[in-house]
């Protein structure tokens, strides 16, 4: 097979075509990829969207404590069998009566640990309790390991009535702690 | 394009070309086969989830047939085969109901499980229920829903 050769520049280069062929196919095939990995990345983000914060404080708010509380401070003691939603408004009772939120740290670490229970691992619980004042809502106090941040929070909200007539708000918002960033990375 | 008799020719000259244009053909459609089939697997998955939520309610129907909560005990005993009936033979499923608080522990497993799964798709909710000395307990109830015929 020693066919005529002949060294000029009039020949058609025909394997440079073939390997601007093989290069742009790699850059389509890049591209598909990329664009298909984008589309699952999103699926698989929109994952944590699914939990459902309210039902998940109506859950919470109907429970039994569970085990009993003696608050020393407040001279209170929980058997256990008061519902966690009767118990944040004896609570924000006596908060706003005067008494200092400080007195009630083992009943609200009871509940911060609950809550830490029923949560999802990707997500960070944070509950309010608020009652209404004539100028507005106001603080009592506030459950959980830190504050969330509210631009990706989910949250839910109940409002509580006591015998005496006042009217206290009880917030829930769970806030992404592990799932974004390692989507993100 | 042009026509003459100055060009290199030969069998084995053209077989570089023949390998690149092949792998170049080769390669894309490679890759249109793996996007299509994760597509299909995405859209297989879409199906799964609305499944499962589909079994989730009515495992949460069988469970809680009552606006009332229901006992621990009747919880334990609860039959769940609704949910082959709402999910048909198409899909395996496996339910579960654990007690979160006041402890963790399983209360049910049941399921119909005469397939592996590839696919899998699950969904929970939480539900209050009565125990035996009467307080409300916490208890998370998880659909397991992937393709049996798969």
């Amino acid at each position: 097979m020693c066919g005529r050769r002949t060294c000029d520049d009039t020949a058609q280069l025909a394997l440079l075509d073939a390997m601007v062929f093989f290069a742009v196919s790699a850059l389509i095939c890049s591209v598909m990829i990329s664009a298909v990995e984008s589309s699952v990345d999103r699926e698989r983000a929109d994952v944590p969207a699914r939990v459902d914060p309210s039902g998940l404080l109506q859950v919470f708010l109907a429970a039994s404590l569970g085990e009993g509380v003696r608050l020393e401070g407040a001279g209170l003691e929980l058997t256990g069998r008061e519902q966690f939603g009767e118990t944040l408004l004896a609570v924000g009772g006596l908060v706003r009566s005067g008494l200092p939120a400080g007195l009630f740290e083992e009943f609200l670490s009871h509940c911060a640990r609950v809550l830490d229970v029923l949560c999802p691992h990707a997500y960070a619980p944070w509950l309010q309790v608020l009652s209404e004042e004539p100028m507005g809502w106001a603080l009592l106090y506030s459950v959980g390991a830190a504050e969330p941040d509210h631009s990706e929070a989910i949250s839910s909200y109940q409002n509580l009535a006591g015998g005496d007539g006042t009217r206290m708000m009880v917030i829930l918002a769970l806030s992404p702690t592990l799932l974004p960033h390692l989507v993100q990375v | 394009m042009r026509q003459d008799t100055s060009a290199v020719g030969g069998f084995f000259e053209d077989l570089p070309v023949l390998a690149f244009v092949l792998a170049g053909v080769l390669s894309v459609a490679s890759t249109a086969c793996w996007s299509a089939e994760e597509l299909a697997g995405g859209d297989v998955l879409d199906d799964l989830s609305r499944e499962a939520g589909r079994a989730l309610k009515a495992a949460v129907g069988s469970l809680q047939p009552h606006p009332c909560f229901p006992t621990l005990e009747s919880v334990r005993v609860a039959n769940l085969s609704g949910i082959s009936q709402v999910l048909g033979d198409e899909y395996g499923w496996m339910a579960s109901v654990w007690s979160l608080h006041p402890e963790v522990r399983q209360i049910l497993v049941s399921g119909q499980l005469g397939s592996d799964p590839m696919f899998a798709r699950s969904a929970e909710s939480l539900i209050n229920a009565i125990c035996d000395d009467g307080t409300i307990a916490i208890l998370e109830v998880r659909v397991v829903v992937w393709q049996a015929n798969v």
